[in-house]
């Protein structure tokens, strides 16, 4: 069931990420904090071949970034709103799989 | 794992095939039998997990209850297929 | 790896947030405070924030860092001159007729207090993200 592992692993590195928002907006006002952030793709490829604890690296510059006189790199904008699009990601797989299985037993029970 | 749906026809052809690969077809349900139970014992560990608090990732957990409980349903269909189609052979007029 | 491990994160988040909140409280309570035990007026306080593992967990491979919480390492008395205002018949009044008040500024303390607050709220959205989240996993399994 290649697309059922798929969508486990993407839930799977969506729940980590939630974890790596949570510990940015938790540390959005310590001093020296860096943003923490998960390539999302290239963690998808990498999971599909091994399984193991997911990468976390620093978040990269851009638009958003900032760094504030105490070096501390969160930005809790930017955060406030990967916290609201991990969750949109996660509910619509959750919802892709909830649906595959339910035509799976669908099937399984000839059309009743 | 395709799920095709299962009738008496597909049974009988699968019946055919695997006799000219030399398995019998006892040994094809028995793969499948032993298949099921396993999903349901990594099921069973994933909820005993769940239960010990040692549980990762929710999802897993709910992904390999499903997997089990779908499995088991498929085994039971084909169970009440071949006992109705052996019903029907055996009712055949000889 | 624990599948709250974000509620502990950002538990950890609301409580070093309140302590912020309570000491910008003690701040602007104490603001005309002039004198202390030690002697002196109030020294305005700050907390000084560090993150800190919240799992309890071992460190477990070198790709998967420890989940980040945030703890209050200390507080600090701020060392900032304070304020002297000429007021001669002030019972706590110096020989030149100067009197030492605290050196806490109201507008910091209460963009600060601002600020906890929009952080407080930060970490409760995440808690109740977070929940969403598990409960929507659920329906997997119906």
């Amino acid at each position: 069931m290649p697309i059922i592992d798929l969508i486990g692993k993407a839930l799977g590195i969506r729940s980590a990420y939630n974890k790596v928002i949570a510990a940015n907006i938790s540390n959005a006002d310590t001093p020296g904090f860096k943003e923490k952030d998960i390539d999302f793709r290239k963690e998808l490829d990498r999971q599909m071949s091994y399984s193991g604890p997911v990468v976390i690296e620093e978040s990269g510059d851009d638009v958003l970034s900032f760094a504030s006189l105490d070096e501390n790199t969160v930005t809790m904008e930017k955060q406030v709103m990967k916290l609201t699009e991990n969750s949109l990601y996660y509910d619509a797989l959750v919802q892709a799989l909830t649906k595959k299985f339910s035509l799976m037993r669908y099937i399984i029970n000839g059309g009743k | 794992m395709k799920i095709d749906s299962v009738n008496a026809k597909g049974m009988m052809e699968q019946l055919k095939g695997s006799e000219k690969n030399g398995s019998s077809f006892a040994d094809t349900l028995k793969d499948s039998i032993q298949r099921v139970g396993q999903l349901e014992k990594e099921a069973d560990k994933e909820v005993e997990k769940l239960a010990k608090m040692e549980s990762d990732d929710i999802t897993n957990t709910m992904i390999a209850i499903e997997k089990a409980d779908l499995s088991f349903q498929l085994m039971m269909q084909v169970r009440n297929k071949i006992i109705n189609a052996y019903e029907e052979i055996m009712r055949m007029q000889v | 790896m624990g599948m709250f491990d974000v509620l502990k994160i950002s538990s950890s988040g609301l409580r070093a947030q309140r302590v912020r909140m309570e000491t910008i409280a003690t701040n602007l309570a104490n603001i005309h405070t002039t004198r202390t035990e030690e002697g002196g007026p109030y020294k305005k306080q700050s907390v000084v924030l560090t993150s800190a593992d919240v799992s309890g967990a071992t460190f477990k491979g070198v790709l998967e860092r420890k989940m980040e919480g945030v703890d209050v390492e200390e507080i600090l008395e701020s060392e900032k001159p304070f304020e002297r205002t000429y007021d001669p018949a002030h019972p706590d009044a110096d020989s030149d007729g100067y009197v030492t008040y605290p050196n806490v500024n109201v507008l910091e303390e209460m963009t600060d207090m601002t600020a906890a607050a929009r952080s407080y709220e930060a970490n409760v959205n995440v808690i109740n993200t977070a929940k969403r989240m598990f409960q929507k996993a659920l329906e997997i399994a119906r």
